[in-house]
């Protein structure tokens, strides 16, 4: 039981961003794992989800040229609602977008969206062109109906 | 069998202004109604619509409507005719509402519809108008307004007798009227 505490332990520290230099993690983890596999009901016949997932997330990077002042979160997130309402109107810019994580550096971020709006969602950052009056162009780099999904992206291995 | 199927899409412009009625004209209304669907549809909802968008018929005394769009896109249409506000034309602007009556495939449905409620509104009026003279019986034209006006209540004060008088014309024709 101890070792697979241990395993789940480092499954969690590798896909999470939990901070490392917490000592007390590690112990605490593995106590709620073992207290969850002792007391949880058996778990009976399996159980498969033929509906689809809720929201769907996006990871998009904002390509804007060099110089000039780079969006904060909110500006960003004004960007994303201005072009779904350039594309389609007041029922677009009402659509429920989130904003998960924003980098102002890499001008990268997640996005979720609830599933029935990602076509349009999609393609209104496809169709936007301009950021105060400067080129822009979003690139969407990877898109899953799981955000775990998004952690890891063969795009980006290097092959020694 | 492949055709374009559309949809007629029957309206009822109504109006606290009197005024509003000589403003019902087809390039009036189809501007109106476009503007309504870029703001609640954007780009994409105004070019989907558009694409076989017309004002095939248009009865200024009653404020009759009838608008065509592809059968794809009539819930977008429909969907943004509450969001008309005011029609404009020659630089006046009345403030006014499209009451959607009925969707049809063809025209001859919807005319079906209008003649039947038509018929019902007529018969609703008169009971409503208490007046002596009965509109019905005297189709002149030169039939003071305020005569009318002043008696009933409700619906008919936006009304005049030429409605009326067009609403018996579309109930007793048979054949198309258009």
């Amino acid at each position: 039981m101890q070792r697979q505490a241990q395993k789940f332990c480092a499954l969690l520290k590798s896909v999470s961003c939990v901070s490392l230099a917490n000592p007390g993690w590690d112990s605490t983890v593995s106590s709620v794992f073992v207290t969850w596999c002792q007391t949880a009901p058996s778990p009976g016949p399996r159980r498969v989800l033929r509906r689809a997932a809720e929201h769907h997330y996006l990871r998009v990077r904002l390509e804007l040229p060099d110089g000039g002042a780079r969006p904060n979160a909110a500006q960003f997130k004004q960007l994303v609602v201005t072009a779904l309402r350039e594309l389609h109107g007041e029922v677009g810019a009402a659509l429920p977008v989130d904003v998960l994580t924003y980098e102002e550096k890499t001008l990268s971020a997640i996005l979720r969206v609830i599933s029935s709006g990602l076509v349009k969602l999609w393609s209104a950052l496809t169709l936007l062109g301009f950021y105060q009056n400067r080129r822009c162009a979003f690139r969407v780099l990877q898109t899953s109906p799981f955000l775990l999904a998004l952690s890891g992206n063969s795009r980006e291995l290097v092959l020694d | 069998m492949v055709r374009f199927k559309n949809r007629y899409v029957l309206c009822e412009v109504v109006s606290e202004d009197p005024r509003c009625r000589q403003c019902i004209e087809d390039r009036a209304l189809q501007l109106a109604v476009r503007d309504a669907i870029t703001r609640v549809h954007g780009d994409y909802g105004l070019a989907c619509c558009s694409i076989s968008f017309t004002v095939k018929y248009l009865n200024a005394y009653t404020g009759t409507v009838l608008l065509r769009c592809r059968k794809d896109s009539y819930r977008l249409l429909c969907s943004a005719l509450p969001f008309v506000r005011y029609l404009e034309s020659r630089a006046q602007r009345y403030p006014c509402f499209l009451n959607t009556l009925h969707v049809g495939g063809t025209i001859r449905t919807c005319q079906k519809f209008l003649i039947r409620y038509n018929r019902t509104q007529l018969l609703r009026l008169l009971q409503n108008c208490t007046n002596e003279e009965s509109p019905a019986a005297r189709p002149a034209p030169w039939m003071p307004e305020a005569a009318l006006n002043t008696d009933c209540v409700g619906h008919l004060h936006r009304r005049s007798t030429k409605s009326l008088i067009s609403a018996c014309r579309d109930t007793s024709v048979d054949c198309c009227c258009f």
